[in-house]
């Protein structure tokens, strides 16, 4: 079952074209990797998906649904959820209020129910807190609850917000460059976390990446940009073989893994 | 029940208070604590929008004179009317009532001021909805100005004295527990949320115009309860009460108090309320002494005072 369908997208700055002629379709439960030089559109392809941008030429459709003229907060409603280049999370709020205040597209009562504070109320808030628990008990991330978003150590802070994307109930996770600055061993777990997470949760993944490492260990299916055009696709081993992804990216051939 | 038992016990122990200081409290003293309970609905509700939802509202004063416009003239206007219509209620009924309404008229028309302002303005960040509010509490004075059913620039006399320490303390305890209740739940933390990043929270499904003219809408309406109170307990309006200095006042008393702290916003509304008082000598200075206070929050506590911290580091 297709769950993204991306027709010739393009997006135009003025005379700039940052992206142009995309096109792909994402099945339910795939993990993909999109890479490509920087500045060869791969953040700014998440940007149209999710909203912050608007295409200028093309169509996006989300099962079935086009996302061209939706917000960003209604095309998360309809199950995308990411994680941003550089870390977003909120700050000066907790870790565990991070998770929470990421559950608010689902939660039933108003603000009037809060102030009221009755039985629906309390259930639905005990369940809220239970299931950002959960997660963050899944993520290792528990001890950390009452701690401000921002003390946290930078590999916890990328996967707290992994967490927060998650507790958006998502069908598709796009990640953007998830082992951006992480050591040696933190990139294995990383690797674990998301095959546990596409294995565990069935959820679709589109991933940004710069460490061929990470993409090449994770991801049946690659996608290279360059300078805003697709140039290949395929599985790890014909994009490592392409000369046009070698020319472009690589420099040389990728070492045999 | 147990919530119950707590609305009762803060009911008695008010109305106590209230007799008690009616018989034995220097009227002078129970003045400033009148104020200071006004002063902190007006920065409680003030905290929302500007502390929670980090938006710059520099009109406040605006919304409390709307509130206080409105439910002064419902009282003298509209109550005599209505006491012919309701004559049947004994008078100790009939008085809280009526007061309850005007109060209630108060806060509509500050809502519905927030709407009118809010809607067409939340897309402007920071500087530009700094002065689009500004804007908005100026319009505010100089229409009220020229309104004669309301005294116009002679002020509003003769407004009914229905609220004293009892009602101000009641109501400033409501908001400050309405305001403390919305920010904590999960729904609420999208005020949070828009404060902290405003794209991770859209990206995470929060609306952030619905958030925001809801953050408007909440804070004019208590701003519009402080403004109600305001006008009942003083019995006299006019405009150069809800000047810009005003909304000066109650933004000093958020940025002191810390953006979002709601107990830290309660204490500094009471210390900036009392401060003028202790320092009537210097008057004048008074300006020059919160512009140092607030180079001195900035420098030293951006979060404000917080009673955690004073309780750990004594």
């Amino acid at each position: 079952m297709t769950l993204l369908e991306v027709q010739d997208c393009g997006i135009s700055f003025g005379g700039l074209k940052a992206l142009s002629g995309l096109s792909f379709s994402l099945k339910a439960q795939e993990l993909m990797a999109i890479i490509g030089p920087n500045g060869a559109g791969k953040t700014t392809f998440f940007n149209l998906l999710t909203g912050v941008y608007v295409p200028t030429s093309g169509e996006l459709r989300f099962q079935d649904t086009l996302l061209n003229p939706l917000k960003p907060q209604e095309i998360n409603r309809l199950g995308v959820a990411r994680t941003f280049q550089n870390i977003r999370l909120f700050p000066d709020l907790s870790v565990l209020d991070n998770v929470r205040a990421a559950c608010y597209q689902r939660v039933g009562y108003s603000l009037w129910d809060a102030v009221l504070a009755g039985k629906k109320f309390h259930a639905e808030e005990a369940a809220i807190a239970a299931e950002a628990e959960a997660l963050l008990e899944r993520f290792h991330l528990a001890a950390h609850r009452n701690e401000r978003a921002k003390n946290l150590a930078y590999g916890d802070q990328r996967r707290l917000e992994m967490v927060r994307a998650l507790a958006t109930r998502p069908k598709l996770l796009l990640l953007d460059e998830p082992a951006a600055g992480m050591n040696a061993s933190e990139k294995r777990e990383l690797i674990d976390l998301i095959r546990r997470l596409h294995e565990e949760l069935k959820l679709s993944i589109l991933l940004i990446e710069h460490d061929m490492a990470v993409v090449m260990n994770l991801c049946p299916r690659i996608l290279v940009l360059d300078y805003g055009v697709p140039i290949a696709e395929g599985t790890p081993e014909q994009i490592r073989n392409d000369p046009k992804v070698i020319e472009a990216y690589l420099g040389e051939r990728a070492p045999k893994l | 029940m147990k919530r119950l038992l707590a609305v009762l016990l803060t009911v008695a122990v008010l109305w106590g208070l209230n007799r008690a200081f009616d018989a034995y409290l220097n009227p002078y003293y129970l003045q400033i604590l009148v104020y200071i309970g006004i002063n902190v609905v007006m920065a409680t509700s003030l905290n929302l929008i500007n502390g929670y939802t980090g938006q710059f509202n520099l009109g406040h004063a605006g919304f409390m004179a709307v509130g206080a416009y409105a439910s002064a003239a419902f009282s003298v206007y509209a109550h005599p009317t209505l006491r012919g219509l309701l004559g049947f209620l004994p008078a100790t009924a009939l008085d809280p009532l009526l007061s309850l309404v005007s109060l209630a008229v108060g806060v509509c028309a500050a809502i519905l001021s927030g709407l009118a302002i809010g809607l067409p303005t939340l897309r402007l960040r920071g500087d530009y909805l700094a002065i689009a509010t500004l804007g908005f509490g100026e319009i505010v004075l100089v229409v009220i100005n020229n309104m004669e059913v309301v005294g116009g620039a002679r002020g509003f006399s003769d407004i009914p004295g229905y609220a004293n320490f009892f009602w101000v303390f009641l109501f400033a305890a409501l908001t400050v527990y309405v305001i403390g209740r919305i920010t904590r739940a999960a729904k609420g933390l999208s005020f949070a949320a828009i404060r902290e990043d405003e794209i991770a929270a859209l990206s995470l499904g929060i609306s952030n115009t619905r958030v925001k003219v809801t953050a408007f809408v909440i804070g004019a309406g208590f701003a519009g309860l402080g403004g109600g109170l305001y006008a009942h307990y003083l019995n006299y309006l006019h405009v150069n009460s809800f000047g810009f200095l005003k909304s000066v006042d109650f933004v000093v008393m958020v940025v002191l108090g810390g953006m979002g702290n709601l107990w830290g916003v309660v204490i500094a509304a009471a210390l900036l309320t009392m401060l003028p008082e202790l320092l009537r000598g210097f008057a004048e200075w008074r300006m020059i002494l919160y512009s140092l206070l607030i180079i001195a929050t900035m420098l030293l506590r951006s979060k404000g005072v917080s009673i955690k911290q004073w309780v750990r580091s004594s």
